[in-house]
């Protein structure tokens, strides 16, 4: 007869097929669980954040970043509008995104339509909802 | 999903001024109940010259298995980085007026951290 050790239930093996102890095995399964657990402090929102639910064309979000005294455009190779949001599974509205008053982007179909996140971690300019990435 | 959406900005947008603003809102037929969307956002810290939010995710260690697991929409993990921008004045227009200082936020309350438009 084989005794199994299954990583849920070992204490009710005596011995594992591996040869290891019951007490063994059942601290190896608490050690992957804290590690799991321990992940849980790194994602845990410490941060304040707002949120808005636009449902209505009437509606708009206006965010003006300052930029820095020694900003040259010239610089940098591309930028991108990083923005935080939950869209609905609906399909009959646009999203609309303006940039000094020029549409930079408008989203036929819903958000499920867009493009997703992609953009390398680099430099974050100004704090959401929108954040601007420049590289 | 919660997540990040990448927008490319064209860089003539920033060019020959010293500010950028950015106003996003729905065409269409938006009802709140299938058709809508909710914005994120001021992920400050009391120093306000950082950023403490969720990352970018750049790949499958940016994200939270024990978030995945249960999944509850948002697997990022938080990070601090280091803001460039002189200061930021966030606003809300309701159909009528510009309101500032509706947001519902969340965490843990700052009054100094959600102060629009410092500098």
């Amino acid at each position: 007869m084989h005794n199994y050790c299954h990583p849920a239930i070992p204490a009710f093996y005596p011995e594992c097929p591996m040869g290891l102890p019951a007490v063994t095995a059942a601290a190896l399964s608490l050690l992957a669980v804290m590690i799991v657990y321990t992940n849980h402090d790194l994602t845990s929102k410490t941060w304040q954040e707002w949120h808005c639910l636009l449902f209505s064309p009437h509606q708009k979000i206006r965010q003006t970043i300052l930029l820095p005294a020694d900003f040259h455009v010239d610089d940098y190779d591309r930028a991108a509008l990083m923005i935080d949001m939950f869209p609905g599974g609906g399909h009959e509205y646009d999203l609309q995104v303006t940039a000094n008053g020029e549409v930079v982007q408008r989203i036929r179909g819903g958000l499920n339509q867009a493009k997703r996140n992609s953009t390398k971690n680099s430099l974050a300019s100004t704090r959401a909802f929108c954040s601007m990435v420049i590289s | 999903m919660r997540q990040w959406y990448e927008i490319d900005l064209p860089l003539t947008a920033l060019d020959q001024r010293s500010f950028l603003t950015i106003e996003c809102f729905l065409g269409g037929r938006g009802d709140g109940k299938e058709n809508f969307v909710m914005v994120f956002g001021d992920y400050t810290t009391v120093e306000k010259n950082f950023y403490a939010g969720p990352c970018f995710p750049e790949s499958d260690a940016d994200t939270s298995m024990v978030k995945i697991m249960p999944y509850d929409g948002d697997y990022r993990f938080e990070q601090v980085t280091p803001l460039y921008s002189a200061g930021t004045n966030s606003a809300y227009h309701n159909g009528v007026e510009w309101q500032e200082t509706i947001f519902q936020v969340f965490g843990e309350y700052n009054p100094a951290a959600i102060e629009y438009g410092s500098s």
